[in-house]
């Protein structure tokens, strides 16, 4: 009898000082009643140093205080639980090594009073693991942040080159329009000039009115075609977005259009349905428009006609641009948009007009599509949504 | 003798204002829109006609093959060039290249031009 009941009191004997875990049994008064092998070894004792020691002595110094406190809670309301749930427990080893601790804890009764069973285990590994996890996620999050501004940084570089490019092609027009100008300018100037020398000179008072009314018909020209200039070469850009309506653009680019470059031959025909506003900066709108515009006219030997229709679909307000020309050629067409992409001689520009046509298109959330016209010519479309009433843009 | 001045413009304003500058002196305009009205004009006038104003850049229209062309037809018509200011560079080339008299910048001063179809006139009275 008594050799089975030992058989079983040596397998609970072996199991619990051989169990994986530290196992500590605690009394009421903070006293080590118990632990097995397992534990002794993870602190560097021999068991029987240990029992009847206050629990403390696995404790370093700057905890033992407050497990003291932490005892005495458990003891008025204890309940099994894992110790310190999210706090980083450590013990102290007999050699004065802190290692870092998981516990859980369990009340019992025993013949001799209540007790509180522990499991404890080494979680010096996993914890090392733990932590080398945490430093590679901060590592991680750093470089995203890094990365991200790196990227905010090249996005923002990137619009001012833009700004930049387009302030560059707009001058590049401006300088054409000049010499185109120059004549639309100089050639009134000129009659006004004659008008004046012969008015200086004049007795009859009948003559030198009608001297006045000419010199006074030639610089109101002038001063209109200086006033359209001014409007579109604007020096700098200006940032702020204004309500801009389409049709109104197309009427002056026309009259631009007109004005410098020469096309007497060339009909336009506008077609302008009411729209509602876009918002936008006006003369990035000029600038677009005044490019098709001239790209049209370039297209054209000769006779010709230029369709232009605006018209609201919906929520957008379309544009769109046809001449009856040579048209695109079909390999090139889904190329006109790329920049340094041109079809005109060397000395005719570097091929950045339509690719800044639509850039800036996209940039006000618009699309342009180009194909070529069954009997001849090339058409673009373009849309941009209709200005948002309810927020007004401002920057 | 009537002495006539040719004036080759597209621009009427251009040549309203030389036909008022050359008002008072012995000279009398033909005035001509486009080359072949120039042709027609200098083809009736041939004689009279002692000097020509072209202008040098006119739609539709190559300024060089222009001059060459009074050049054959009338060999002995001096020619003066009549240019807006950014074509300066092109009058001057076409001054060296086509032994063109002179070249006139618009606006013109109303004593410079007649200054320069004197001289001209003078240069055909010599050698045609």
């Amino acid at each position: 009898m008594t050799k089975t009941k030992n058989s079983i009191t040596e397998v609970y004997e072996l199991a619990l000082q051989a169990a994986p875990s530290g196992i500590l049994v605690v009394d009421d008064a903070g006293e080590i009643r118990y632990t097995n092998q397992t534990l002794a070894d993870m602190f560097g004792y021999r068991v029987e140093e240990l029992v009847d020691e206050p629990v403390e002595i696995l404790i370093p110094d700057q905890f033992a205080a407050a497990h003291r406190r932490h005892m005495e809670n458990y003891a008025r309301a204890p309940r099994s639980r894992d110790m310190g749930t999210g706090r980083d427990l450590e013990g102290i080893t007999r050699d004065g090594i802190k290692i870092p601790l998981e516990i859980g804890l369990r009340p019992t009764q025993t013949s001799s009073g209540p007790v509180v069973v522990a499991t404890v285990v080494d979680i010096t590994v996993r914890k090392a693991i733990e932590d080398r996890l945490l430093r590679h996620e901060q590592e991680l999050e750093q470089l995203v942040a890094e990365r991200t501004r790196e990227l905010e940084d090249a996005q923002r570089e990137k619009e001012r080159m833009l700004d930049q490019l387009i302030q560059a092609e707009k001058m590049t027009t401006v300088g054409t329009l000049v010499s185109g100008i120059g004549h639309e300018i100089n050639n009134p100037l000129y009659a006004l000039h004659a008008a004046a020398e012969a008015l200086a000179d004049e007795t009859d008072i009948e003559c030198c009115r009608a001297y006045g009314r000419d010199i006074l018909k030639q610089a109101t020209r002038i001063a209109e075609t200086v006033k359209n200039l001014s409007r579109y070469a604007q020096p700098g850009t200006r940032h702020d977005l204004q309500p801009v309506d389409l049709a109104q653009v197309v009427e002056e680019a026309v009259r631009l259009a007109h004005q410098s470059l020469n096309d007497e031959q060339i009909e336009f025909e506008i077609t302008d349905g009411r729209v509602a506003e876009i918002s936008a900066r006006f003369e990035e709108i000029m600038q677009l428009v005044f490019n098709l515009l001239r790209n049209a006219i370039q297209a054209i030997p000769g006779q010709g006609r230029i369709q232009i229709v605006t018209q609201q679909d919906g929520n957008f307000v379309s544009l769109r641009i046809q001449d009856n020309g040579s048209g695109i050629p079909r390999e090139h067409l889904k190329r006109v948009f790329d920049p340094f992409f041109t079809t005109k001689g060397p000395d005719k520009g570097e091929g950045l007009g339509l690719y800044i046509v639509r850039q800036i298109i996209i940039r006000y959330g618009g699309e342009i599509e180009v194909d070529n016209v069954d009997d001849g010519g090339a058409r673009f479309k373009i849309r941009f949504p209709v200005a948002n009433r309810v927020d007004k843009p401002e920057e | 003798m009537t002495h006539h001045v040719l004036i080759l413009d597209d621009e009427a304003d251009v040549r309203t204002a030389i036909r008022l500058q050359l008002k008072g002196t012995r000279f009398e305009i033909l005035e001509a829109e486009n080359f072949d009205q120039a042709m027609k004009l200098l083809q009736q006038n041939a004689i009279t006609t002692d000097v020509i104003i072209c202008d040098v850049r006119m739609p539709g229209v190559d300024g060089v093959e222009a001059v060459q062309n009074f050049q054959r037809e009338y060999p002995n018509t001096p020619v003066i060039v009549l240019t807006g200011f950014p074509d300066v560079d092109l009058a001057v080339d076409f001054m060296k290249k086509q032994d063109v008299i002179d070249y006139l910048t618009k606006p013109v001063d109303k004593d410079k031009l007649v200054e320069a179809v004197e001289k001209a006139a003078q240069e055909r009275r010599m050698f045609g």
